[in-house]
């Protein structure tokens, strides 16, 4: 167990402080001036605190599959469960073999379309973030299997090979670790909450991996017993009943969102007071009423899930069918539109209390535009396709990077996201460059080139970059936990401490 | 801003930040404490509120960086609590798995204290730091606002507590021989 996870597990528990006690506390304080009504001044939720969104949280139990370092006997390999599923640091004896399409009966790909450029055309609204991932599909993330129909919204399965040359890896040290017979093999099966992952080697001496989200060991164990690697591809000879081979498509399109945020600009009330922007850039502008966007993966089965059968009301508002649900209290609502598998979101808060009919207004409000009216729309700073390369130039100054190192693909993303989440992806990449070039130099048995590398992540703690990478969203812990694994070799690189740890990893570049 | 206006303004700081100033102190010195440390950062916040800089980090941030000036005036008090609180912590562990051997209940017992004794040995300002990221879990930003110091330099003390931490969980050979012998 990590250090800090140690000290945390004595937080001690108290009292809150009771209603007596805080009203006499008042009293003595501030005499009888009255419980301020909510004014308009609310610092808006960070993106990670902002309710769930299927895109958000599969991001996290990907993560979480993905912030396991292993050491093994060909060195460091961070292992993804994310856009990438293995990122060998060393030479291996075999090449690893991808994973590919396989023999299976595979579900109808998922078109994966590009989200709405949206704007709300009233006055004094303007867009102040917008974040989005825009992933290709790649035939090398492994096979995907889930119960017929219901990906991604019910359990999934992901299978990759690892070769024949990697017994080194380990499945993560998590405690729920236990061992199951798939018609003779042995299964290594670790739990933690809904995530599972799961190793075995074959008798050829092929080594596979799994991660799963709600499966249980039953069907791991099913599914391991049907899981072959044919010298290409992973092929899946016996898919259990009722399960399919969910497409590549489809399961590029969970790394396929976008979010936009818009705020009304009303000052706070009066300037003076809570009226700091936050100095790390992180959260908004304060301001009375926001509205944000959210287009993601996941359709009507996505609505069933977040809108329970008895909340919400279908409606048709701007030609748009429409169900729109509000967060008791009133200061909350929000609208799903429903467009084949994609689910458009729009949320309208307020600082004091927004109306369905307020909102729907605003809703009504909402235009589609082209590309480049969206993007000049954006806020100063905001990072698109084309300005990428350059921020990214920007960033690298004074950074050190390892001999060869390659920002191309942080540099050519085609998402448009602030400049912090670009500084988050470049750090990690960075980092994940240095720790692939240390233990390739053990490898090679090179000290001299291990030690730079070794010189390099002691330093990340002054790293620039950190100060930019998403402040606030930890990503600058977890690039810190990531060189900890090389400059103090006491660390357990299998000890995660979430949440931090579950921020991302070397497959998240 | 007139004095009515700045005590309307530090008591809507109350009503929003009260509940987390106190269980911030609470967790660190005991509900007995906290309350004087919560009535003496809102003390503090009325009289000099003119220099909170919404620049270097919100509000919260602020209140919560008064409030650890004051708690480190009773940094005694937060040892023993600590203290308390793990012997409570290792005896419910014995208690769930009473068949846990007795040589591993010396070990943890053992590597808790020597692991309390480390954290008795921090710095201030270290001891700051860790209490703030795991305790409160703030980030790196998060805990530099609140301690008025560079986001690296957290970073830095955050390394440095693991390492020493961490050799706390290695008892030296001799020890070892000492206690099994």
């Amino acid at each position: 167990m990590d250090e800090l996870a140690r000290f945390a597990d004595l937080k001690p528990v108290v009292p809150a402080l009771g209603k007596a006690d805080r009203a006499a506390l008042r009293r003595e304080l501030f005499g009888d001036i009255a419980v301020a009504r909510p004014s308009g001044d609310v610092t808006l939720l960070r993106l990670d605190q902002r309710g769930d969104r299927p895109g958000r949280r599969r991001r996290g139990v990907l993560a979480a599959a993905a912030a396991v370092a292993v050491a093994g006997g060909l060195g460091v390999v961070l292992v993804s469960g994310g856009a990438d599923d293995i990122v060998p640091s060393a030479p291996t004896t075999g090449a690893v073999p991808t994973t590919s399409a396989p023999s299976s009966p595979v579900a109808a790909a998922a078109e994966v379309p590009v989200p709405p450029r949206v704007l709300v055309d009233a006055p004094g609204w303007s867009v102040y973030d917008v974040y989005e991932v825009l992933a290709e599909p790649r035939a090398d993330r492994g096979v995907v299997l889930a119960p017929a129909g219901t990906f991604p919204l019910g359990p999934w399965v992901r299978v990759a090979a690892r070769g024949s040359s990697t017994p080194g890896v380990t499945t993560p040290a998590w405690p729920d670790t236990s061992s199951v017979d798939a018609d003779g093999l042995v299964v290594t099966v670790s739990r933690m909450d809904q995530l599972s992952t799961a190793t075995w080697s074959t008798p050829d001496g092929m080594f596979f991996s799994l991660d799963g989200w709600d499966v249980t060991a039953d069907d791991i164990r099913a599914l391991a017993a049907g899981i072959a690697y044919d010298g290409v591809a992973v092929t899946v000879s016996a898919v259990p009943d009722g399960w399919e081979v969910v497409s590549p498509e489809q399961v590029a399109a969970l790394d396929h969102w976008n979010e936009t945020y818009f705020t009304d600009g009303t000052p706070s009330a009066p300037p003076s007071t809570l009226a700091g922007s936050d100095p790390t850039g992180d959260a908004p502008m304060i301001s009375r009423r926001t509205l944000s966007t959210h287009f993601y993966y996941g359709g009507e089965s996505a609505l069933r899930r977040r809108v329970a059968p008895d909340e919400g009301e279908r409606l048709v508002v701007a030609g748009e069918d429409v169900v729109i649900s509000q967060e008791e209290g009133g200061t909350y609502v929000r609208i799903h539109v429903i467009r084949g598998d994609w689910t458009w979101e729009v949320d309208v808060q307020d600082a004091v209390a927004v109306t369905r009919e307020e909102a729907l207004a605003l809703f009504a409000q909402l235009r589609e535009v082209d590309e480049a009216t969206w993007t000049a729309a954006l806020p100063a700073g905001t990072v698109t396709p084309a300005t990428r390369a350059a921020v990214v130039g920007e960033l690298l100054v004074g950074l050190p990077v390892p001999a060869g190192y390659d920002s191309g693909p942080v540099a050519g993303s085609l998402a448009t996201v602030s400049r912090p989440s670009v500084a988050a992806d470049l750090a990690v990449s960075v980092a994940c460059a240095w720790l692939d070039e240390w233990a390739l130099a053990g490898d090679m048995g090179d000290a001299e080139r291990r030690q730079g590398a070794a010189d390099a992540l002691a330093g990340v703690p002054d790293w620039p970059i950190l100060d930019e990478a998403a402040p606030g969203d930890g990503w600058d812990e977890m690039v810190l936990e990531m060189a900890l694994v090389v400059t103090d070799p006491s660390v357990d690189p299998l000890a995660t401490t979430p949440p931090r740890a579950q921020l991302g990893s070397c497959g998240e570049r | 801003m007139s004095d009515d206006d700045t005590r309307a303004t530090v008591a809507g700081w109350f009503d929003r930040y009260v509940d987390d100033v106190h269980t911030y102190a609470a967790r660190r010195v005991g509900p007995e404490l906290a309350r004087d440390v919560v009535a003496d950062t809102f003390r503090i916040a009325l009289e000099q509120h003119r220099r909170y800089d919404p620049a270097q980090g919100d509000v919260r941030a602020w209140l919560f960086g008064i409030a650890t000036n004051l708690l480190r005036r009773h940094w005694r008090t937060e040892s023993r609590r600590l203290r308390a609180t793990a012997r409570s912590a290792g005896r419910a562990t014995t208690e769930i798995d009473p068949l846990l051997r007795a040589v591993e209940r010396v070990d943890a017992v053992r590597e808790l204290d020597a692991l309390l004794d480390e954290i008795d040995a921090l710095d201030p300002g270290d001891r700051d730091v860790l209490v703030l990221t795991a305790w409160e879990d703030m980030t790196s930003a998060e805990v530099a606002a609140v301690l008025g110091i560079p986001a690296g330099t957290v970073r830095s003390r955050l390394n440095r507590i693991r390492t020493r931490l961490r050799a706390s969980r290695t008892p030296a050979p001799a020890a070892l021989e000492a206690d099994h012998g």
